[in-house]
């Protein structure tokens, strides 16, 4: 997740730092700096893809076209004991439903990769009822995203995309039991991207 | 440009300027080879000259006089510009913001207006603004860009700066950047 470049400085180096052609993952076509996502369902694997293949693979069963956004969700209702009661056992979390098994997941980055966390259903059904917000989520391709590390109370809907750069940051950075200060660095600056508004990777994509 | 003769800096903000807006251009060009033939040539040709540069400012730097020299090189808008796209700037983003938020303080501080700085990384900074009651007439807007001209001059290498606490969001980029 990179923050759009407004000073000559940071969008000279950007553009010269940017590693040579991109190609679409699926035709190999030479893809333009701005481009789209497709998630494949079936194994969470996120795409970078030309124009044409998203109009044709998005169409799948296979794959989803993945349509960016994010919304910082104010006045989320999610008490202390209500999170307790959903069994996640770290604080930086995103929860979405799963098409592939039919339920909802939780997924977090861990120091080397994704992991999935077991989710009381119960416990996520009344936070739905609690915040209809999470009903409208569109299900693989949009998530919310929990940070509750460091005594913050912040929740996102996001698109999933944006859950897995955090994932590639982390892994990219963490070290060590507690991440090291290059890693909480990286974090802390991917939640101001977010809740900036700013929406589009730059200089390559974070999604791995 | 002429040589010696910009000592404002201004013919210095029209490079820049110019510079900024054409690398916009070429990251759109939609032909991939061409583009990445262009994007190379500049990597290059600054990959060319920040090495002799860092050379250049290391040598003085460690010379009899080094700190009075390297004071003259930040002060001169046309050596400072270079300084901070190479990244040979002494000072890190987070210095230079504080002395410029330490500077203007007095001047916005008359007119109820406090800024605070919340938090400085990588690639960007966070500031909050504190509007008193009696604060001036100043639209929201008109603040923002205020502020923002202020800290990127002082800070063109973040990414960004965001700027919290005022109501209007941002409404178009800067592009001129005094130097």
């Amino acid at each position: 997740m990179e923050i759009e470049p407004r000073n000559w400085v940071s969008r000279v180096r950007r553009f010269v730092a940017r590693p040579a052609m991109e190609r679409c993952e699926n035709c190999a076509a030479a893809l333009p700096t701005k481009h789209q996502h497709l998630i494949e369902v079936a194994g969470r694997r996120i795409l970078c893809a030309c124009d044409q293949c998203v109009s044709v693979l998005g169409m799948s069963e296979r794959f989803r076209t993945i349509l960016p956004r994010t919304n910082v969700l104010h006045n989320f209702q999610l008490s202390d004991a209500e999170w307790d009661a959903l069994q996640i056992p770290i604080d930086m979390v995103f929860l979405f439903h799963s098409t592939v098994g039919g339920r909802s997941v939780a997924v977090y980055p861990g120091p080397a990769g994704p992991m999935e966390s077991a989710l009381s259903l119960d416990a996520w059904s009344h936070l739905v009822a609690a915040n209809p917000v999470l009903g409208e989520m569109a299900p693989d391709i949009e998530a919310l995203l929990v940070n509750r590390t460091k005594g913050a109370r912040e929740y996102y809907r996001v698109s999933i995309d944006r859950c897995y750069a955090l994932v590639g940051l982390i892994r990219t950075h963490w070290q060590g039991l507690s991440g090291g200060a290059e890693a909480w660095e990286a974090i802390n600056s991917f939640f101001v991207a977010l809740r900036a508004g700013a929406n589009e990777p730059v200089g390559g994509c974070l999604h791995g | 440009m002429s040589n010696g003769g910009d000592k404002d800096g201004s013919a210095v903000q029209n490079v820049l300027r110019r510079l900024a807006a054409l690398v916009e251009a070429v990251d759109g060009i939609r032909d991939a080879t061409a583009r990445e033939a262009a994007r190379e040539l500049l990597e290059l040709t600054l990959d060319l000259h920040g090495l002799a540069l860092a050379r250049i400012v290391s040598i003085l730097a460690s010379s009899k006089d080094g700190t009075a020299l390297t004071e003259c090189l930040v002060s001169d808008a046309n050596v400072k510009a270079i300084m901070l796209l190479h990244g040979l700037h002494p000072e890190e983003p987070e210095t230079r913001l504080r002395k410029a938020l330490a500077a203007t303080r007095p001047h916005w501080g008359v007119r109820g207006v406090r800024v605070e700085l919340i938090h400085v990384g990588a690639s960007a900074a966070l500031v909050r603004v504190h509007r008193s009651e009696s604060s001036g007439a100043a639209s929201d807007s008109d603040l923002r860009r205020e502020i923002e001209e202020a800290l990127v001059e002082a800070a063109p290498d973040l990414d960004d700066i965001i700027i919290e606490g005022l109501n209007e969001a941002r409404l178009a980029e800067i592009t001129a950047v005094a130097v």
